[in-house]
């Protein structure tokens, strides 16, 4: 099943043309990683997917229903963000900001209830974030912050997780904690859209990869065809060395000296 | 230099410096002892009123744009508004008597001072200074025998109304309204509660040390005035007569709210402030015609 | 704290403020006459609880809107249109008690319009445009007010006392029953504002998160924004411009008891009205002269931004 079509879109900011007909296919339950230079236009893909943004040229469908027919509180059901900066204004519990995840379920007036508490504790307990539930999300450390984020976006029950650089401010040890929740989400069968500059990272966990450059697509195929000499060094301008991962033998850039 | 010629040079230095010496303390003695001051300027309309009463209007060669009596007062050189003169139109007009009045004027007034240009300044705050006023305002106009002839015309004319409505036992009690939105009376500081003497009542808020401020109906209610005399455009009697909680009132019981007299008979301290006293007088006494406002 | 308690404490607090308005006053009390209190207390009573209610309500509304602590009802520019149609109907409108609550209102009404189109960017609100739009309209409309005062014929201190804050409007009959239809038709508007609680709180992230959470931030921006117009235009068309009460009472709220608009938007309602009815007794306690209101919550209000200021410090 076809999760998410992008049939030749085109979005421009003003005269400036991000996007250039570009036509991507994700599978239902893929784990479908967005890479390429700065400025290539991959937030802007995850957005114009999030139907935050509005297309110049083209379509992009959802399950087989076009984005423009989907009432907004229908696509909140279905899709979950993560925008690489989160911030927050007040003082909200870290219960509170989870549930907030659950507002597309919810009645005008109505408080959240129990089965919605319940499924947030469960969003927290699956990013491993459930001691943090009283704290101030003013006071997270980012690590934690992401964790938190994360179980936001999950307790919407989405069908298709949407993330733009979510390790980008973590450490080593909180990277492979995000990326072994997604891992199960996936597992799971979760749709996933990982957009990232860690390359490495985006070759071990997913399944394709999208390569943008300069609004483009270059290659959009599984890591190991992608992250090869001749593609990088035309993207990217520069040589690195590319070996293969000792557990899972998928290739890994080494920086050159 | 040869001491011949240093002294000759020393003496004529002394003459010239004597005789300059004395032109100025001749000129400036004759600032003091000045007669008639050839131009003046009029900031205040009710100062204007006095000057023409006094038949002074031909020094008059500027005025603001609100002097408008008599009819002779609109045709004088309009110098700009009152809270705002315009300083060029004032000069341009080359004055040596400005009169004006604090402290709405506080600005120019000290502009005028830094010129050295002579400055009137008029406030009266009650009848006794408004007949000062006059007096002082005829000296500075050379206008002595006409100040004199104006008192005693006003003077008499307030024996006049005292003789013609005989004092009442209890002096009805009478509240000014001088703003509508919010309603603002005045106090004992201001001249218009001392006209309110003379028409042979009392102000119900004579009490307060005020010029003018805001008050609310309770305060009014409890006072419980005789007379109501509204002196702003901004309500009718009946508006008056309706508002919640007046209907207590024995002014509002005895219909007796007065909303048809001239504002400027009161507001303007000049000598039609007599008109105002005999209007409130007749209120006072119950013998007033409503008649057509000028 | 515990819901029902913040609530009990808080409607105590407005039952106190009203029987203390009622009870208090220079003709005293007395339970065999009772018309000076119910036809010249009562009125100012309901119109205090409008008007504290009401800002302090928007004051909150708009500064979960556009998450800025600074924000207070008339930062949009709204108040200082409705003074200008205030000082319009003073001098040119006919005789009436209508006359300036009319006019104040129109001038509300019109400078909503102007700025909700200066703050379109590409058909877009933002928060920072909006602000502007309704800076530079305060701007302006302060600017004609005060050319008005110096051009007018009429006397300058009535004006200035017009646009001060007040609660002691004299109402007629018409007048009082005209404000309580006014009071009664505004619930849909002021409950429409109580139901946006969550929109705010999820607000509080990212615009975006909001977005994909199924949220209409322009809708809701708009819509916010009139709601909050009409209501603040009504109120000042009675009552001028009160101060402090619409920029601290969302702040005390939310220091208490947190900043779930579930219940900082209702709690404030209720704080802003206790408040204002508290400082009106104030404002008539020099009796007989009434103290501008906006003084006396000046007051009130620079205390405890310096309390605000050290603890967020």
């Amino acid at each position: 099943m076809v999760a998410i079509e992008v049939e030749r879109s085109s979005f421009s900011y003003d005269r400036k043309r991000v996007l250039e007909n570009l036509s991507v296919q994700v599978d239902a339950g893929e784990f479908f990683g967005i890479i390429g230079p700065n400025g290539a236009g991959k937030t802007t893909l995850l957005k114009l997917i999030a139907g935050l943004l509005k297309l110049s040229n083209g379509n992009i469908k959802l399950f087989g229903e076009s984005l423009n027919n989907i009432p907004i509180a229908e696509r909140a059901k279905l899709l979950g963000y993560v925008p690489q900066e989160n911030f927050f204004y007040f003082g909200f519990t870290v219960l509170e900001v989870v549930l907030f995840g659950r507002h597309p379920y919810l009645k005008q007036m109505e408080r959240p209830k129990k089965s919605d508490i319940d499924k947030a504790i469960e969003a927290l307990k699956f990013t491993d974030a459930l001691e943090l539930k009283g704290r101030n999300v003013l006071e997270l450390s980012s690590g934690e912050r992401q964790r938190v984020v994360l179980a936001r976006a999950l307790v919407s029950e989405p069908k298709i997780l949407l993330l733009d650089e979510p390790t980008a401010y973590l450490d080593i040890t909180h990277q492979i904690e995000i990326a072994k929740i997604l891992k199960k989400l996936n597992q799971e069968g979760i749709t996933i859209i990982f957009l990232s500059h860690d390359i490495n990272l985006t070759s071990l966990l997913c399944n394709r990869l999208l390569l943008l450059s300069d609004g483009k697509i270059v290659a959009c195929d599984a890591p190991e065809k992608i992250i090869s000499n001749e593609i990088i060094r035309q993207v990217y301008k520069i040589s690195p060395h590319i070996v293969s991962h000792p557990e899972s033998l998928k290739p890994q850039i080494i920086l050159p000296s | 230099m040869s001491t011949e010629i240093r002294n000759k040079f020393f003496k004529c230095f002394i003459c010239i410096f004597s005789f300059w010496f004395l032109i100025f303390n001749f000129s400036c003695s004759s600032k003091q002892k000045s007669t008639t001051p050839k131009r003046v300027i009029s900031l205040v309309p009710s100062v204007t009123e006095v000057i023409f009463a006094l038949g002074k209007e031909s020094l008059l060669v500027g005025n603001t744009i609100y002097c408008d009596y008599p009819e002779a007062a609109k045709a004088v050189y309009k110098v700009g508004d009152f809270s705002n003169p315009s300083w060029e139109k004032i000069i341009r007009k080359k004055p040596t008597l400005v009169f004006a009045t604090l402290p709405e004027q506080k600005n120019t007034v000290e502009q005028l001072k830094k010129y050295k240009i002579l400055v009137f300044t008029s406030k009266p705050t009650s009848v006794d200074s408004l007949f000062a006023e006059i007096i002082e305002i005829g000296k500075l106009l050379d206008a002595n025998d006409q100040a004199n002839i104006l008192l005693t015309v006003l003077k008499n004319k307030l024996s006049e109304i005292a003789n013609n409505n005989p004092n009442i036992i209890d002096s009805p009690k009478v509240y000014i309204e001088i703003a509508g939105t919010p309603i603002m009376t005045v106090g004992n500081l201001s001249y218009v509660n001392d006209l309110v003497r003379y028409a042979g009542a009392k102000n119900v808020f004579a009490d307060m040390s005020r010029e003018y401020f805001v008050t609310n109906s309770e305060e009014l209610i409890q006072r419980n005035p005789d007379i109501i005399i509204i002196l702003h455009p901004s309500v009718t009697k009946t508006q008056v007569k309706k508002r919640l909680g007046w209907s207590q009132i024995t002014a509002v019981k005895k219909a007796r709210i007065y909303t048809e007299l001239n504002p400027d008979y009161f507001f303007r301290p000049g000598p039609r402030f007599i008109y105002g006293v005999e209007d409130l007088s007749n209120i006072v006494h119950g013998v007033w015609v409503k008649k057509k406002i000028e | 704290m515990q819901k029902s308690k913040s609530w009990f404490i808080l409607i105590i607090l407005l039952v106190i403020a009203i029987i203390l308005s009622f009870g208090i006053g220079p003709t005293g009390f007395s339970l065999s006459d009772l018309t000076i209190p119910l036809e010249v207390r009562l009125p100012r009573i309901i119109l205090g609880i409008f008007a504290g209610g009401v800002l302090a309500l928007v004051g909150a509304s708009l500064q979960g809107l556009l998450q800025n602590p600074l924000v207070d009802p008339y930062t949009l520019g709204i108040a200082s249109g409705a003074s200008f149609g205030a000082v319009i109907g003073y001098m040119f409108g006919r005789i009436g008690v209508f006359t300036v609550p009319v006019f104040s209102f129109l001038g509300a009404l019109v400078t909503m319009f102007i700025v909700y189109n200066l703050a379109l960017v590409r058909s877009r609100i933002t928060k920072v445009s909006l602000v502007l739009a309704g800076v530079i309209m305060s701007f302006l409309f302060s600017g004609i007010v005060m050319l008005l005062m110096v051009l007018t014929r009429k006397p300058l201190t009535e004006i200035i006392y017009l646009l001060m804050g007040r609660l002691n409007v004299v109402f007629t009959n018409e007048l009082l029953i005209s404000f309580i239809i006014i009071f009664i038709l505004s619930a849909p508007v002021m409950m429409y504002l109580f139901s946006k609680w969550r929109s705010l709180n999820i607000l509080s992230m990212n615009e975006e998160v909001a977005e994909s959470l199924g949220i209409d931030t322009q809708k809701l921006t708009r819509n916010i924004f009139i709601a909050s117009s009409f209501l603040i235009g009504l109120v000042v068309s009675f009552t001028g411009a009160i101060s402090f009460i619409g920029l601290c009472v969302p702040h005390i709220i939310r220091l208490i008891y947190g900043p779930d608009h579930y219940k900082v938007l209702p709690l404030s309602f209720l704080l802003g009205a206790s408040l204002l009815i508290f400082t009106d007794l104030v404002a008539r306690s020099i009796a007989p002269i009434e103290l501008p209101l906006s003084v006396i919550t000046a007051l009130f209000g620079v205390p405890f931004f310096i309390y605000l200021l050290k603890k967020r410090l």
